[in-house]
């Protein structure tokens, strides 16, 4: 990868380069799409979208809604820690210009979340110290500051406009400005542990796309002529619509009418059947079909602020919080009436403010007339807001500004569900369980960057918090998000210890939302990196970055003085085995875990914690449906088995040979292993060594090429003839039905032609692939590679007709295993010997990522030439890319919500909270938008004669006796008749059987006098390290009655 | 990490335990199955041919594979018996509806053993893996008869005109070995697994285990299989 990986696709004019952009408040005075943009890049109309860059974003969003975000200019006001949070991800985002507006200066209560400020900013204008920093996320997106005031021709130059910090007034009479004059507006707000979000996108607002999902399509078995007409789907798969989707339909055979029909909207019956339009004057329906979904675009009117504040619409985020939304509504009004009156928010934890301020309350909602008006006021609710209003705390700010800024995206794009309008959220479970007030004392200001913290916690948490030790799993997006809330919270800031590993190095593709890394950092390690961006922003966290990966093999590392010195977990993984891993190791330390993913928009936390919770691995999604082996190999119906297919070719041919090759020339024992593999397999290992190393062996590019074409000629012709050969398009099955139907697509083999711009793509990745493998030099010539194309000959194939049996049965038997057995003889004879060196095999990993490297190349033309094959619909190289690469979607504005919510479980760990509803599992997807907490899961309780147990309790066994010798299995297994009445019928370690009721008697006998350990190493064929101090047995117990009993798990200590 | 089933969390794996050990204790009629004590997320059975099947008579040796998302994805069966059926691809692989599709996880495994063995009665072409064997079931019954039980005659008898014997020892099989770096471990069939002997007899079976057992890598006990080793090759 290049060193400057963002330069590639820039496209600057002459007119941009002239002035610098580190503009204040009359900078834009020319139009904003002339912003110069001092060396970098800019988006707008003209500027392609950096796919390299906007990858894992792109699939979210799609190209429609890049494009039309990068010709948005967008203002955020106020650059304490919301609107910092907020311009962050939009930056990230990449709008055509982000413009941050304040005219305050930077305090001490900004610096408990503003992380673009640091102590030797205070004093200076926030927007201005924040702008240069701000502008580094991105150099596509032009960054300038402006301290002026919100004037109504100031405003015109924008398409969204984003309060926060704003006063009522402010707002009410932006509000007003940008209603009329067509500009999105949204109002972002958090007080302590409230948030509030609002939007107006006008009263013509089209959403192109109302929920972000892929559409859906389904293949037909039936449909009836009838008014309305039904249609059936295959029972390979439920269809997934919803009454009320519009569908379309292709390649129905005799109702034709309905093939590319206009959308028509669909109700329901059942899982694989719905109705549609009157069919009764259509042709009779004979066979297939698909049904697509269509994605209709939807408009909705916003009402203005000043409308909406009387007659509010709410967003619920928690049916556990039913009334809350208009409680805060009132809330929220009341500390804006509090602030004007006393120029100042209310003293945190101050009683007499806080009476005062339920009364202001009081008044507002007696003067209310709309619908917003309260039958009763929540005083205790209303009284805490007042209490902790003046608090500012970073992961209400990550989780808001999260949002918020998706807003941002909406409003631009038209792509998802806006807010509808008012959004209120509250995070009061973190405060202290026992409801026991702070002093005002406690959270009085003390001058210090986490003044906006202990004005809501007081200084108790915050010395808790810096003495804290934490593991950090991972430092990718959620890693980044996770290690900014550390720092800003003052996590480990004192005695306590961040320790963050990742193993990986950061790509381009990662910039986009992992937003402690720059340009210049890429192939750089990730937490190095991240360690050292977070200490920037709160130069008192104690931070130790490491590289490992977890798992057994650095168990050594992450030992048990490891995980004993630790206070917590926090998980910012990628996949679930690793999650599970992490789970376990939590499980047996007895470790609160915080848990949290992304995909897309949609985000999740949760938390477990030890002797309350169920853990990670208790519950679990469903794994993604594998494709059936037959369907890959002979039966494709979806670009998705293409793809796949391609995927295993790729493995196949640029990969496998050329390992087991290596092997074969480089590993002494390569031989033995392969003959005492089972039937034919060692002579298909060592034909496939002997194909790689001597008939395929290509000793120049022309070779390549040829080999590349007969391949093609092989995979897309002469298979699919055999194929037809064996099942002609006319072919019957058993029941008579024509055998090529319903899922099974029928196969038409290509022919190879030169003019065809696909067959050549694929030849030139395919040529250039095989000739990385050996080493040979590869060309980009296509004159070339067509060239030596008309000089191939390829062979001419016949299909193969079954092979007839003409010797008897035992005539047969010898001759085959004789000819296998001097077969397998010829191959070791005729292999090169391991002293050929001039064999330099070079297995290729995919690397989907990479545009130069031919890997997607090849996955994309031959994924879309079988596609032909079968009549599939082709995919671009980005869909392809998607499925191939098996790419998570991802965007900075769901990771950087989620991790705000994980951030406050973590004030709650800290603080010890016992109680299972004091804590919070959340779900959200920003696209709809939907959002849901939950309380966790209690630990399920299981029982033994009387004894409850979870799955955090343990049997502890001492292994090492007094004598100094190690149990027995015998004594194992008295031990547990003698002390806890259980039986053992079964005992395992892992996936290990150490011992079962069925075992046979010799090996039993052999096995009772011998101590565990010895057993274990035996049974696993593993070695126990010293770092082992215990092992973990899973036991199978009858009780006295020989009932069989659920037991808790062993913890056997050996040292 | 390697495969990962030694992520299974606990419930799982004793779901597992239970699983297998009732199935060792009873097996279905029919077939054998041989826990693996260093994996027991890795089952080698011996299935009966059915009678009037074209492999009756044949006992056919198949490995079930759990992976890491077991039970909420089916397991994998191979057969290591080379075995002429329009479901059962030239490496072993079995495609079966209720090995995909319609797989659910209350299933189990004896669903699991059941249904492989039922496919040897109702082979279904239409999901052909051995296109060959599909087109001959669907055109020309005879033949596909006669190459299966040929095929059935060569690789899961015990020799000519012999009966088949599969080990006795049924409560505790032949031990698959871990070749590590293994060449063809995509290939999974029998990756993992060592042939077993089959047609030695009850004696001749427990001795197999029992020298499994007591040193698998010993260089004694290397040489003595590979002598089965060839034995076994040249019964193919």
């Amino acid at each position: 990868m290049s060193s400057s990986p963002l330069s590639k696709k820039r496209r600057l004019s002459g007119t941009e380069t002239k002035t610098e952009s580190h503009c204040s408040s009359n900078s834009l005075a020319t139009d904003l799409s002339h912003t110069p943009a001092n060396g970098m890049a800019k988006n707008g109309s003209d500027a392609e979208i950096d796919e390299g860059l906007y990858s894992r974003q792109l699939y979210v969003l799609g190209h429609d809604a890049m494009r039309r975000m990068q010709n948005s200019n967008v203002l955020i006001c106020g650059a304490r820690g919301l609107g910092v949070e907020i311009a962050k991800n939009v930056i990230l985002g990449g709008v055509r210009s982000v413009t941050v507006q304040d005219q305050g200066v930077a305090e001490w209560r900004d610096l408990s979340s503003q992380f673009y400020l640091r102590e030797e900013d205070l004093g200076m204008n926030r927007a201005e110290v924040s702008q240069p920093r701000l502008a580094e996320l991105n150099n596509y997106v032009p960054v300038t500051s402006y301290t002026g005031a919100l004037t109504e021709d100031y405003l015109a130059k924008f398409h969204v406009v984003v309060l926060t910090n704003s006063s009522l007034e402010e707002q009410q009479q932006v509000g007003d400005m940008c209603h009329n004059k067509g500009i999105k507006l949204i109002i972002a707000d958090t007080r302590g542990l409230f948030g509030q979000l609002f939007c107006d996108f006008g009263e013509e607002m089209m959403v192109q796309d109302t929920n972000g999902e892929q559409p859906l399509s389904a293949m037909i078995s039936m449909i009836t002529k009838d008014n309305s007409g039904v249609v059936t789907c295959l029972d390979e798969a439920r269809h997934g619509f919803e009454s009320g989707d519009f569908v379309t339909f292709t390649e129905v055979q005799g109702m034709t009418e309905l093939n590319g029909c206009q959308p028509v909207e669909i109700k329901v019956l059942g899982p694989y059947t719905f109705s549609i339009c009157d069919t009764s004057s259509f042709t009779e329906y004979v066979r297939g079909g698909i049904v697509s979904q269509v994605k209709m675009p939807k408009k909705i009117a916003f009402k203005s602020l000043s409308s909406s504040m009387a007659e509010p619409d709410f967003l619920m985020t928690d049916f556990a919080k039913f009334d809350r939304p208009g409680q805060l509504h009132l809330g929220f009004q009341a500390i804006h009436a509090f602030q004007k009156k006393h120029s100042r928010l209310p003293v945190p934890w101050k009683e007499a403010d806080g009476e005062e301020f339920l009364s202001l309350a009081k008044e507002i909602n007696s003067a209310q007339l709309g619908s917003a008006k309260l039958e009763e006021l929540d005083e205790a609710l209303i009284k805490k807001v007042s209490y902790i209003a003046a608090g500012d705390l970073a992961p209400v700010n990550a989780f808001i500004g999260g949002l918020a800024a998706q807003e941002v995206m909406k409003a631009c794009t038209g792509k998802f569900m806006p807010i509808l309008q008012w959004m209120y959220f509250d995070a009061l479970e973190c405060l202290g369980e026992e409801d026991s007030m702070l002093t005002e004392e406690d959270c009085a200001p003390r001058n210090c960057r986490y003044d906006g913290q202990i004005s809501v916690f007081g200084t108790k948490l915050q010395d808790a918090l810096a003495k804290q030790c934490y593991f950090l799993v991972g430092a990718g997006a959620i890693g980044c998000e996770l290690l900014k809330n550390f720092a800003m919270i003052g996590l480990a800031a004192g005695d306590g210890e961040v320790i963050v590993t990742d193993m990986d190095t950061i790509e381009k593709s990662n910039l986009n939302r992992q937003f402690l890394f720059r340009p210049s950092d890429v192939t750089k390690m990730k937490s190095d990196t991240a360690a050292a961006a977070v200490k920037q922003m709160n130069p008192s966290i104690r931070i130790t970055a490491h590289q490992n990966r977890v798992g057994p093999d650095t168990e050594r590392v992450y030992d048990d003085d490891f995980f004993e010195s630790l206070n917590g977990v926090a998980n910012a993984l990628d996949n679930v085995d690793a999650r599970m891993y992490m789970d376990r190791r939590c499980v047996y330390y007895r470790k609160p875990l915080l848990e949290s993913g992304t995909l897309g928009t949609k985000g999740n936390v949760q938390v477990v914690i030890p002797f309350l919770t169920e853990s990670y691995s208790s519950s679990q999604d469903p794994p993604e449906k594998s494709i059936p082996i037959c369907t890959l190999k002979n039966f494709p119906n979806a670009i998705e088995h293409t793809l796949q297919w391609a995927r295993d070719e790729f493995e196949g041919l640029f990969k496998q040979p050329s390992e087991n090759a290596m092997q074969y020339l480089t590993d002494s024992k390569f031989m033995e292993r392969t003959l005492k593999l089972t039937g034919a397999q060692p002579v298909e290992v060592l034909e496939a060594v002997y194909k790689c190393l001597v008939t395929d062996y290509p000793h120049s590019w022309k070779d390549c090429v040829t080999w590349a074409r007969n391949h093609w000629q092989c995979q897309y012709n002469n298979n699919i003839r055999q194929l037809l050969h064996n099942f002609p398009p006319d072919q019957l099955t058993s029941s008579g039905a024509p055998f090529w139907s319903g899922p099974k697509r029928c196969p038409h083999p290509l022919e190879f032609s030169n003019s065809n711009e696909l067959h050549i793509d694929y030849i030139m990745a395919a040529a250039n692939l095989f000739a990385q493998t050996y080493g040979v030099q590869g060309s980009n010539d296509r004159t070339g590679v067509l060239k030596i194309l008309q000089e191939v000959k390829v062979p001419t194939f016949t299909p193969r007709s079954g092979v007839k049996i003409h010797v008897s049965d035992q005539e047969l038997q010898s001759s085959n295993s004789s000819i296998d057995d001097s077969r397998l003889e010829e191959l070791k004879a005729q292999l090169p010997t391991h002293e050929s060196s001039h064999f330099k095999l070079c297995p290729i990993e995919f690397e989907k990522d990479d545009d130069t490297n031919f890997h997607m190349d090849f996955i994309v033309a031959a994924s879309n030439l079988r596609a032909e094959n079968y009549s599939i619909p082709p995919a671009d190289r980005h869909k392809s890319k998607l499925i191939a690469g098996k790419i998570i979607p991802a965007i900075a504005t769901t990771t950087s919500a989620v991790v705000g919510l994980v951030c406050l479980e973590l004030f709650k760990i800290v603080q010890g909270h016992k109680k299972l509803e004091s804590y919070k599992n959340g779900f959200m997807n920003l696209a709809l938008p939907f959002f849901a907490f939950s309380e966790p899961i209690a630990a399920p309780k299981h029982k033994y004669y009387e004894i409850d147990w979870t799955l955090w309790d343990r049997f502890e066994v001492t292994g090492l006796q007094p004598s100094g010798e190690e149990m027995t299995l015998r004594q194992f297994l008295d031990y547990f008749k003698n002390e806890h009445k259980l039986e053992i019928t079964m005992l395992s370690q892992g996936v290990s059987m150490l011992y079962s009721f069925f075992m046979n008697a010799a090996k039993l006998k052999e096995r009772l006098d011998l101590p565990m350990t010895e057993i274990v190493t035996k049974v696993s064929k593993k070695k126990l390290g010293k770092h082992v101090k215990a092992l973990v047995f899973e036991l199978c117990c009858n009780d006295l009655t020989d009932q069989d009993v659920e037991v808790p798990y062993v913890r056997y200590t050996i040292r | 990490m390697n495969s990962n089933v030694e992520n299974l969390p606990p419930h799982v794996l004793r779901l597992v335990y239970k699983e297998v050990s009732a199935l060792a204790a009873d097996p279905p009629e029919g077939i054998k199955v041989y826990p693996s004590e260093e994996d027991i997320t890795e089952l080698h059975t011996a299935i009966e041919g059915p009678e009037g099947t074209p492999f009756a008579g044949g006992i056919f040796r198949m490995r079930l594979v759990l992976g890491k998302d077991f039970p909420a994805v089916p397991p994998k069966g191979y057969f290591l018996t080379k075995i002429f059926h329009p479901n059962v691809g030239h490496k072993g692989e079995i495609c079966v509806n209720v090995l995909k599709k319609d797989w659910k996880a209350e299933l189990g495994l004896r669903h699991v053993l059941l249904t492989i063995k039922c496919l040897l009665i109702h082979p279904n072409p239409e999901s052909a893996l051995n296109e060959e064997a599909g087109r001959l079931l669907l055109e020309d019954y005879a033949e596909y008869e006669s190459r299966a039980r040929l095929l059935t005659e060569i690789h899961a008898m015990a020799g000519p005109g012999g009966t088949s014997v599969a080990p006795q020892d049924t409560n505790d099989g032949p031990q698959p070995k871990k070749h590590a770096g293994d060449p063809t471990k995509r290939a999974g069939p029998s990756a993992a697994a060592v042939p077993v002997a089959l047609g030695n007899g009850a004696s001749g079976a427990s001795t197999t285990s029992s020298s499994n057992s007591s040193n698998s890598s010993s260089n004694s006990t290397a040489g003595k299989k590979k002598v089965r080793k060839k034995r076994a090759l040249r019964r193919l």
